[in-house]
């Protein structure tokens, strides 16, 4: 199921929140449990037993992890590590069997001519996803920065919660453990929760599925066919698409987790103001770089054991990055293309841009919006006819295709970068936060998120676009 | 939680959202199922009961999924909304139609679809096959007919191109006869040869393609005018059922009244070629032919001693009553629903005429051209 449906929207959030908030407190777990079972199950109930097997091996991994610890023995903290490995091996491997075993079958048969049969297996929603969640209970576990969970059901609870489940946010397990115990809802809390709900909403509904229906539209007439300036406002629409399409996600998710009396952390900060790459990715899916940074690259050393080392790690977590996106060589060089930027910045680029700010966002702007062409478009033959079509200067009117497109999408994209600039100015992003007591604000403050919400509805009502992009991962 | 439940009212956005939230599940548990759509002329999904083998291969969820987006309190509302905020922000353009000049409405298609060779291919392999002559009647969409009146820049689907590539391919084969209809509608492009909000042509633009196509099949051109002329108003067609958006005047459809004696129809049998009941719902130009059906044959009564076999997509159903001038019988053939064979079906009047009527648009994306060919 998607939180941009009616289906989600009229049949899940009542029957669901109903049951949810008139349950005693102490079967609020089980009920979101069961909730987050079939909204993962509506759309993929044969991966469903995958989600328990690694419910049941990760809280059986935990527990004996505990157990062999608390014995003291030196026999025992062997087994300790080997549970830890084995249960490492487990999620990893179940990721690299589902998602990259296609990947792999097909290099290996191209390189040696052989004719492994590829297995095809459908990617189950959310595996890169609640593998990265999973792992870090368990390497946090391992480390003694947490302690075990013995409910299974609780532990269950915090793999399968609906809001993050299938994109995300990557919520590790110590930032969520006390809630999982114990939260509380108030109505505040839901009021935000909400306020942040239709935002998400909006956020993907209006901008990101309309400026989709551009980049769309350039793939049906063929990059070769498209003029300069539609490919440069293709580069803007998809630049804005993924940002609108997984920060809606996100904001929609720690909505929905409000309301459920969680606190799921921030995805997003404006990555498109960003004056380098370095800064974009503090800015963009903060989770997921977060997750890299503290369970790869300082792991490995981080930057503390030299300069050789530092690039090393650099490159094996950019990699990782760029193959995490997606079983394809495109993800890689994608990841690499920030390896290589983000050490440039690291060496002497980071100074020159420090001093340089106008040169720094034009710099960051483009290459930001380059990078998600490698991103986006998977066949590499495509992508070089797109990035000839930016720079094929003779085509500039030649072709009117600009004007179509401009005129249609000009004001939503316009709306996007304003939107994302982060130029919309603090008292009226602040007026649907709810509670702040200033009656007027508030009134402007729900009016807002009526509109919003019904303009939501509408297009929803006729649609006939509506994917999430990181679906896919 | 009684607190909670008091001071809820100091949150009005809490109230809104899951009042709304659950006054639409409500609309969905009280109000009946509609059949049918009226606005977009199409039938509705209505609530799918459960089973163990529906859930199982998840045909279940998709249809109740449908079901949810298609039967939503205020659908027709919600959906004009949403047109009318697209127009709003600028854009010309909704689900895929976009509007131009003069109020014309078109199809936005992005490119050649690559089953337009395999359907050329098909209707080559038919000519091969046939024992006699073939043509070939190919009507420009109002997308081509009217390039001065569409939005600029917008994308087009390329007809010179499928027509250079129809004409190759049927270079070498003698029994092909094909008809551009693009030239003859041209130049009466300033009239009302094409709905605007419709993608067929009207009846007066079949009659200059009548015209062209009398004369290239060697038949007598007949004068319709002779008899009765009519006028049904205010039609929104297939353009409009998927735009949706404000500010669209409707087309008004011409018909003559050409008498015949019978209509035979695959499950009834009509005595004349226009379903005047039709005009009074939404798809006004389902009147033509009492609509598309996969085999009907006319009954003209005219005693020429000629009759005419017609292959067609829905453009040829208002073609059809000038032709029924010319001829005895006409055996019409969809292929879209036509579910016999086409060779056994031409090998029962092997002197009648052959004559395919299909526009560049269909020929780009429909999937039964390979029926053609069923030898």
């Amino acid at each position: 199921m998607v939180f941009s449906s009616l289906l989600f929207l009229f049949w899940f959030i009542p029957i669901f929140f109903a049951l949810y908030y008139i349950c005693p407190a102490k079967w609020r777990n089980i009920t979101l449990f069961a909730g987050s079972i079939v909204f993962y199950a509506w759309g993929e109930p044969s991966y469903l037993i995958l989600i328990f097997v690694s419910i049941l091996v990760n809280w059986a991994a935990g527990m004996a992890i505990a157990k062999f610890r608390s014995s003291h023995d030196g026999y025992y903290i062997r087994w300790e590590k080997i549970t830890f490995v084995a249960a490492m091996i487990f999620d990893f491997g179940m990721l690299f069997v589902f998602k990259y075993t296609g990947f792999f079958v097909s290099n290996i048969n191209s390189l040696f001519n052989t004719s492994f049969r590829d297995p095809a297996f459908t990617l189950p929603l959310g595996i890169s996803f609640y593998t990265f969640q999973i792992a870090s209970y368990v390497i946090d576990l391992y480390r003694g920065k947490i302690k075990e969970e013995r409910n299974i059901l609780t532990l269950g609870t915090y793999l399968v919660m609906f809001p993050q489940l299938i994109a995300g946010p990557i919520v590790v397990y110590s930032q969520v453990s006390e809630e999982l115990h114990k939260r509380e809802i108030t109505p505040q809390k839901v009021a935000e929760g909400i306020a942040v709900f239709i935002l998400g909403l909006s956020s993907k509904v209006l901008i990101a599925n309309t400026v989709g229906e551009l980049w769309k539209d350039l793939d049906l007439i063929g990059y070769e066919r498209i003029s300069m300036p539609l490919a440069w406002l293709g580069v803007v629409s998809f630049t804005l698409q993924i940002y609108f399409d997984f920060n809606g996600y996100s904001l929609m998710a720690r909505g929905l987790g409000k309301m459920l009396g969680f606190d799921i952390p921030m995805n997003f900060n404006y990555p498109y103001i960003s004056l380098s790459l370095t800064e974009f990715w503090r800015r963009w899916h903060m989770t997921l770089s977060g997750w890299f940074r503290d369970y790869v690259y300082i792991p490995l050393g981080g930057n503390r054991k030299g300069k050789i080392r530092t690039y090393v790690n650099l490159f094996i977590v950019w990699f990782l990055t760029g193959f995490w996106h997606g079983a394809g060589w495109n993800f890689i060089c994608w990841g690499l293309f920030f390896f290589v930027l983000l050490s440039l910045e690291k060496s002497f680029l980071g100074d020159f841009l420090n001093r340089h700010r106008l040169f720094a966002r034009l710099y960051s702007l483009l290459l930001i919006g380059l990078s998600w062409m490698i991103f986006a478009i998977t066949d590499f033959h495509k992508l070089g006819v797109y990035f000839s079509r930016l720079v094929a200067f003779s085509s500039i009117g030649a072709s009117s295709d600009f004007v179509y497109y401009a005129r249609n999408y000009g004001v939503v994209i316009a709306i996007g970068c304003i939107m994302s600039a982060s130029l919309v100015p603090g008292w009226l992003r602040g007026i649907i936060k709810p509670g702040s007591g200033v009656a007027a604000r508030e009134i402007v403050g729900i009016a807002v998120q009526v509109v919003l919400l019904f303009m939501c509805v509408c297009y929803l009502a006729d649609a006939s676009y509506n994917p999430f992009l990181y679906f896919r991962f | 939680m009684k607190e909670n439940l008091k001071s809820i009212i100091e949150y009005p956005g809490v109230v809104i959202f899951f009042g709304l939230c659950v006054a639409m599940l409500a609309g969905y548990l009280i109000v009946p199922d509609k059949e049918y759509s009226q606005m977009e002329n199409r039938y509705l999904q209505k609530r799918p009961s459960v089973s163990a083998s529906s859930l199982a291969d998840g045909s279940f969820m998709d249809s109740f999924e449908t079901y949810t987006n298609e039967q939503v309190m205020f659908r027709d509302f919600l959906v004009k909304c949403k047109s009318a905020f697209v127009w709003a922000t600028g854009s010309v353009e909704n689900n895929g139609i976009a509007r131009g000049d003069e109020g014309f409405l078109f199809d936005k298609t992005t490119a050649i679809s690559p089953k337009a060779s395999k359907n050329i291919a098909a209707i080559r392999n038919f000519v091969r096959e046939s024992d006699r002559d073939v043509y070939i009647a190919i009507a420009p969409t109002s997308v081509w007919v009217n390039a001065d009146r569409l939005p600029t820049g917008m994308p087009v689907l390329d007809e010179v191109s499928l027509s250079n590539e129809m004409t190759l391919a049927l270079a070498d084969e003698k029994n092909a006869h094909i008809i551009y209809l693009y030239d003859i509608l041209n130049e009466h492009r300033d009239e009302y040869i094409f709905y605007r909000t419709d993608h067929h042509w009207t009846t007066k633009g079949a009659g200059y393609a009548y015209e062209e196509i009398a004369d290239e099949m060697d038949l007598d051109r007949q004068d319709i005018s002779r008899y009765d002329r009519s006028e049904a108003y205010d039609f929104y067609g297939t353009h409009y059922a998927k735009y949706k958006g404000p500010f669209v005047s409707p087309d008004t459809i011409e018909y003559y009244d050409v008498p015949i004696d019978s209509l035979e129809r695959e499950k009834d049998t009509k005595y004349d070629l226009i379903d005047t009941d039709k005009f009074d719902g939404f798809d006004k130009y389902g009147a033509f032919m009492y609509g598309n059906d996969g085999k009907c044959v006319v009954h003209a009564g005219k005693g020429l001693g000629k009759n005419l076999y017609i292959f067609k997509d829905s453009y040829a159903n208002c073609l059809i009553p000038y032709l029924v001038m010319n001829y005895d019988n006409i055996t019409v053939m969809d292929l879209r629903y036509f579910g016999g064979s086409v060779s056994e079906e031409i090998a029962k009047d092997p002197q009648a005429d052959i004559l395919l009527v299909y526009n560049w648009s269909f020929v780009n994306d429909d999937n039964h051209f390979y029926k053609l060919a069923d030898k």
